[in-house]
């Protein structure tokens, strides 16, 4: 393996998020081809984002997302084909109404509905992947780890447990 | 399943285009103490042929379920290394393929040691799909060498002439009672300018003189329509018989109706107010009176209703024009409108004569259309004209009225037969992107001015490709369900139904988009049953059963918690 | 006459009149309410209206082991009503068969249960009160409002007591499913020490996004006192601002999560007055 160099700006960059883990769902229809024209054209990316394939971001349940994020995944991306240009007349757009309304629960408990980045014919290109992939995991990195919410379970439990 | 080692993993080096970046040695030793891996090897190249016959060797290990290849894309290579294997005999379910170089090594070139552990766990998501990977349900199809096709106007007729030219049998019909569609109404055809007795009779004869290859059925009326892609059962009456036939595929060339302005522009009121098909009942019968002849252009049209060009109303209008001058070189001729859609250089071209030849254009604003002035007979038409800013009054013997072409008032009902769907302006909806005359039901194309108006060219064109589309789907003999698609060469996977956990709540029935999934009484209960033919595997329907009773076997609950669980291990 | 007295006439006459075969709903046994399928007119004396009482999973299970031919009334109120309705939406039960006899809640109740809708659609007797809005309550609000943090951390307190009992689940109108998903490995493990409650509370009130009825049973049932309703408001209020649906209201109406978009008018061109003298088209 080569050595790095730890002043370079790029891997400074990728450090800052390093240890989060990102899940993309991608369509094969879409953003699996941007995914692999990104790798055509050799585009620096950081390496947090983990891709599963699936036909139609419609079987991404949302059971999933949500498993996905009580089994510390720090940020989840569905990116499927643009509203109206779904391979399979229009199931991405009740998918897309789906992980909506996931996002106001996610809110609610204070798992920030931003770690769950949804986007519709924005991926399909490779640099529009590219981009999307990269704020994504730049505003994951950002955040604390998804971890941390757990931990403060422990935490919470353990203060109570002082208090009585 | 469980935790006996049945997966064999190849990886590849790439020539050192994986390598480079990746610590293959260190992936190996990752992947081997994985409890599903029973063997790993590292090769150079797997998408050449002298490892594709390693892989295949081993691969007759029987106590070996899955291959995982850690390589390159799908579109790279991937796909094409799955497909060489099945032609080995392995079949493509038992192999998966994880993309390490575009998805890894190639984006991640700075950062080796990043790099590694991302490919370590793109290959542990692999061994855990693969591992929960079952087979899917298959039938076979063996699908009948008839079509049906709806409509004999020239998309109908044309789809017909292909089909029985490759000897197919067709069942033609028709509810008018002499082929040729709107054509039959129109003198002569544009941009052609022929009859439209010359412009079919070529097509019809082909199918007349077909000794029973093509069954025309004259003002005949649809009845039922049920099955799918392979066997369809039709039923519709013809005179006082109904007949009950069953085809492999079925043709919607319904065409479009004409549009009647309802006292619009004084049409109907005022003497000397035409549609433009009126007027071609003039021309048919040799009576044009007058000389001077204003035409207005998008009447009901681009507005809010009906938000659509109708595509064809230009060059009608154009051609009359012309055939006016045909008659009275010295009439006045003016076309009033708010764009000329002439695309193309035929149209183009066609354009460009009528203006030679002396036709004149103004152009009117939406929302100051022109006005029909005239007590018992046209007197004129006032207009505001957009260029020059200024209210003209023309004088007119005749005004015609360019209606625009509009859905059928029954297409509700046979897009309900078939379960096809309809987009916003009543025309039936195809697939979005390259799939132009494929519909929502697999088996079932639209063409012609059913699905858009068209010129009476595009028509036949359709027709013809929509006779491809379907000889496609019923001449390769025998089909499993997964391989019986017009627009792709492999169906993802086809849902299953367990049924002792199904609840019949109906909500894969609600989301399915194809109408796979119905609910069906098993033992006093609703349960969802897959139609697999239908079924296009793309598992809208999994993700809203409420308790996982329907799933992909290809790419199930499991294989995807898996995969998180695999995400989520490594480094902790 | 009072609410319970309007409410045993009618009971009366139905049973008498042989419209329906029972009539379920609550009476006392040693002073507690239970609930009870009445099939005698002359025990329908018996029956209680208090205190509120969710009977509506009780009514689809007799008539899914009732002969086909039974048929059942139902003393319900607006969130058993709006139950009835999502569970004859999904199959569960054949409203044909279900003669509902609404009453509505008291202000008090309503309160209680934060409940925007505390009437069934159709009253037999009573007066209708208004309801609530849930994020008026000042308890909802401190559980709705705050920074990630904040709400991450009272969440945490709230959760973190579950015993994982199942109570919210099996009391739940709308939660039918066997084998649920809540007992399943994959998506909520079990037998580990803290229990996974945040994957089982979160997919729990996520597979009752467009379904909850808001009935509060729920956070009544809760021995450790989880306010697990308050999960449901905002999804509930994405769905009603949305797309203006709520559950159980509109037997007619199909989930919007389940629906493709109405497509709306083309708003591409203008439409002139003169136009609606349009004949044909679709």
């Amino acid at each position: 393996m080569t050595d790095r160099t730890e002043d370079s700006g790029n891997i400074q960059v990728v450090l800052e998020g390093a240890g989060r883990k990102i899940v993309v769902f991608a369509c094969t229809w879409c953003a699996l081809i941007g995914a692999d024209g990104a790798g055509k054209k050799r585009i620096s990316l950081p390496a947090t984002f983990r891709v599963i394939p699936v036909e139609c971001i419609s079987r991404v349940e949302a059971d999933a997302v949500i498993r996905a994020f009580t089994s510390g995944i720090d940020g989840v991306a569905v990116m499927g084909c643009h509203l109206g240009g779904c391979r399979h007349n229009g199931a991405n757009l009740r998918s897309a109404r789906k992980l909506e309304l996931l996002k106001p629960l996610l809110d609610t408990v204070g798992i920030d509905s931003r770690r769950l980045f949804t986007s519709y014919g924005t991926a399909h290109e490779y640099h529009q992947f590219a981009q999307a992939i990269e704020s994504f995991c730049s505003q994951i990195g950002e955040m604390p780890p998804v971890s941390a919410w757990s931990r403060s379970f422990v935490r919470a439990m353990s203060a109570r447990g002082e208090n009585e | 399943m469980g935790n006996d080692r049945s997966i064999r993993c190849f990886l590849c080096r790439c020539h050192g285009e994986i390598s480079r970046v990746i610590d293959l040695d260190e992936v190996a030793r990752a992947l081997k103490s994985h409890p599903g891996v029973r063997s790993l090897d590292v090769r150079n190249s797997l998408c050449l042929e002298e490892d594709m016959d390693v892989l295949a060797s081993r691969v007759e290990d029987p106590d070996a379920t899955g291959l995982v290849l850690g390589a390159c894309s799908l579109y790279a290579r991937g796909d094409r290394i799955r497909t060489a294997l099945e032609e080995k005999g392995i079949s493509p379910d038992t192999v998966e393929v994880v993309d390490i170089r575009e998805g890894c090594s190639w984006i991640h070139h700075g950062q080796p040691r990043e790099a590694t552990t991302k490919a370590i766990d793109l290959l542990r998501m692999g061994v855990a799909l693969q591992r929960h990977r079952e087979n899917p349900d298959e039938v076979m199809v063996d699908p009948v060498r008839e079509v049906f096709v709806l409509g004999a106007g020239p998309a109908g007729i044309s789809a017909a002439a292909s089909l029985v030219r490759l000897g197919v049998r067709v069942h033609l019909l028709d509810r008018a009672k002499s082929p040729g569609g709107l054509l039959n109404l129109v003198k002569r055809i544009a941009p052609e300018d022929v009859t439209s007795d010359e412009y079919l009779s070529q097509k019809q004869q082909t199918i007349f003189a077909s000794n029973g290859g093509v069954s025309h059925y004259p003002g005949a009326k649809l009845i039922s329509a049920h099955g799918s892609a392979g066997d369809f059962t039709i039923s519709f009456s013809s005179g006082k018989t109904e007949h009950a036939i069953r085809v492999g595929a079925v043709i919607v060339a319904t065409g479009a109706k004409i549009l009647m302005p309802d006292g619009l522009y004084r049409h109907g009121n005022l003497e000397g107010v035409l549609t433009g098909i009126e007027l071609e009942r003039r021309f048919k019968a040799g009576q044009l009176e007058g000389n001077r002849v204003v035409f207005i252009q998008c009447v009901g049209v681009r507005d809010r209703k009906r938000p659509y060009c109708s595509a064809i109303c230009c060059i009608v209008s154009l051609k009359q024009a012309c055939q006016v001058l045909d008659v009275d070189p010295q009439a006045e001729v003016f076309v009033l409108h708010r764009d000329i859609m002439c695309p193309g250089s035929v149209l183009e071209k066609y354009y460009r004569d009528a203006m030679a030849r002396g036709v004149r254009f103004l152009r009117y604003e939406q929302d100051r259309p022109p006005v029909v002035l005239g007590d018992e007979n046209v007197d004129s038409v006032e207009v505001y004209d957009a260029l020059t800013s200024e209210m003209r009054r023309i004088k007119a013997d005749l005004v015609v009225l360019s209606t625009p072409l509009a859905p059928h008032d029954d297409a509700g009902r046979i897009a309900e037969l078939f379960g096809l769907n309809r987009d916003e302006h009543g025309f039936y909806e195809v697939r979005t992107l390259m799939h132009p005359l494929e519909t929502k039901r697999e088996g079932v194309f639209v063409c012609g001015s059913a699905r858009w108006p068209v010129l009476g060219r595009s028509a036949v064109l359709q027709g013809e490709a929509a006779a491809m589309k379907a000889y496609e789907l019923i001449s390769r003999g025998t089909l499993a369900a997964s391989r019986l698609s017009t627009y792709r060469e492999r169906k993802f996977s086809l849902a299953r139904v367990d049924h002792e956990a199904c609840t019949g709540c109906g909500n894969c029935v609600a989301v399915c988009p194809y109408d796979a999934c119905s609910l069906e009484k098993k033992e006093g209960a609703l349960k969802s049953t897959v139609n697999l033919i239908r079924c296009s595997g793309c598992g809208s329907c999994v993700s809203v059963c409420p308790n996982g009773s329907i799933q992909l076997p290809g790419h199930s609950a499991m294989a995807i918690g898996e995969m998180l669980k695999a995400v989520c291990e490594q480094g902790s | 006459m009072s609410l319970r007295e309007e409410v045993l006439t009618r009971v009366k006459a139905l049973l008498k009149d042989r419209r329906v075969d029972g009539v379920l709903g609550l009476s006392l046994f040693e002073k507690e309410p239970v609930p009870c399928l009445f099939e005698d007119p002359f025990d329908v004396d018996a029956l209680v209206i208090e205190p509120k009482w969710l009977l509506a999973k009780l009514a689809m299970n007799i008539l899914k082991t009732a002969p086909q031919e039974y048929r059942l009334g139902l003393v319900c109120r607006g969130c058993d009503d709006r139950a009835v309705t999502e569970l004859a939406k999904r199959n569960q039960l054949d409203r044909n068969r279900l003669t509902l006899l609404g009453i509505p809640c008291t202000a008090e109740q309503a309160r209680k249960c934060l409940c925007s809708t505390p009437y069934p659609r159709e009253i037999v007797a009573g007066e209708r009160v208004e309801g609530m809005y849930p994020m008026n309550d000042e308890q909802a609000q401190l559980f709705l409002t705050g920074s990630m943090e904040e709400r991450m951390k009272r969440w945490a307190r709230e959760l973190n007591r579950c015993i994982k009992c199942y109570g919210c689940r099996n009391v739940c109108p709308i939660c039918v499913c066997i084998p649920c998903k809540l007992e399943d490995d994959l998506w909520v493990k079990r037998g580990h020490i803290p229990a996974d409650m945040v994957s089982y509370h979160l997919i729990r009130a996520f597979h009752l996004s467009d379904t909850c009825v808001s009935c509060a049973g729920c956070t009544d049932t809760c021995p450790v006192n989880i306010p697990l309703m308050l999960l449901q408001v905002s999804m509930r209020e994405t769905l009603k601002s949305q797309y203006a649906y709520e559950p159980g209201l509109d037997p007619e109406r199909v989930s919007p999560v389940l629906t493709e978009q109405e497509k709306g008018e083309g708003t591409l061109f203008q439409e002139p007055a003169w136009i609606d003298s349009l004949r044909g088209g679709s």
